[in-house]
């Protein structure tokens, strides 16, 4: 998978978990560009580990604050195996 | 495994992962039908107290003892629990506890159609908001389980899935039993999952709830413990 296929797929999960256009979500959001907090900010990782079939390590999650750094984050872990063909999926 | 794959899977794979199935509804960590959350972050000496089933004519009683210890607290409410008892639910928001919503009738989710689930918790969303003045953004659902629609029913509405570590079962151990309950399940993170009501039954005998309340939070204090709501506790991005 291409990082900008994982990009628009990342952009697409905030988008539906927050109900916001997908337009207005650019990989250099950050999430308090965004108006998202904490609780937004579990549902998103929910929505993520369930879209890629990865899971993230608690310590990872508290560092998320942007989208990059689920991009990043997802990267990494499909990387080190995670995620199957949840992961390449188109 | 998703509960798609669970659906599209037929009967028979159904019944072939029964096993599964029951894995997702009623443990607290699965997140197969519904995300929740279950426990906080492990690096603070923080425990989330919560109480399920209220308001109810005994919940004044135990806002006495959180507010004599200092103690913050999370709320899962009935929508019909709040309409009878209002005032009682103000009264929980005003001395800043956090409110969550419970559904409306406290009904079992298990088998019910997306539709039925989604009424349930827009019932309770509009009631606890127009008398708590707030929204909610925390669900459990009724005795834990989970049931398929519930995933899409919570992102609807904005809700985060909030189940347990910690499960008193405050209504049917005696004091002692469930305070001890309680002092090892204390960890860092823990999530206490109590009962302030008793479904939708009105003056609800308590006691037990207050009286183990009462008991383990100086001790718990005393082990280095602090009190927290679940959202504090939950905090895994730093706005």
């Amino acid at each position: 998978m291409s990082n900008e296929e994982l990009t628009e797929r990342v952009r697409g999960i905030i988008a539906a978990t927050q109900h916001v256009p997908k337009e207005k979500i650019t990989a250099d959001s950050t999430f308090q560009e965004l108006g998202i907090d904490s609780l937004d900010g579990i549902n998103i990782l929910f929505a993520v580990e369930s879209e890629f079939n990865i899971n993230i390590p608690d310590d990872a999650a508290q560092n998320i604050r942007s989208v990059r750094d689920v991009i990043d984050g997802i990267a990494k872990l499909i990387d080190a195996g995670q995620g199957g063909q949840a992961a390449v999926r188109a | 495994m998703t509960a798609a794959s669970l659906i599209e899977g037929g009967a028979a794979a159904l019944c072939a992962s029964a096993g599964v199935l029951a894995y997702a509804v009623r443990v607290p960590s699965a997140s197969l039908l519904a995300p929740s959350a279950c426990r906080g972050v492990r690096t603070r000496p923080a425990i989330a107290l919560t109480f399920d089933d209220g308001p109810s004519e005994a919940t004044p009683a135990l806002l006495e003892i959180l507010a004599r210890a200092g103690v913050l607290a999370t709320f899962f409410q009935c929508g019909a629990n709040v309409r009878r008892l209002p005032a009682i639910t103000r009264d929980v928001a005003a001395a800043g506890h956090e409110i969550g919503n419970h559904t409306d009738t406290h009904p079992m989710l298990q088998f019910k159609p997306r539709a039925y689930i989604d009424r349930e918790v827009a019932a309770a969303q509009e009631t606890i908001e127009q008398f708590a003045g707030s929204r909610p953004r925390l669900f459990r659902p009724p005795y834990g389980i989970r049931w398929f629609g519930l995933a899409e029913v919570q992102q609807r509405h904005g809700l985060t899935g909030i189940m347990w570590t910690t499960l008193a079962l405050d209504w049917k151990l005696q004091v002692h039993d469930v305070a001890s309950r309680l002092m090892r399940g204390a960890a860092n993170g823990a999530i206490f999952c109590l009962h302030d009501g008793r479904g939708l039954q009105p003056r609800p005998d308590v006691r037990v709830t207050l009286e183990a309340v009462r008991a383990v939070l100086p001790k718990l204090m005393e082990q280095g413990f602090h009190f927290e709501k679940v959202t504090d506790i939950l905090c895994p991005t730093k706005n």
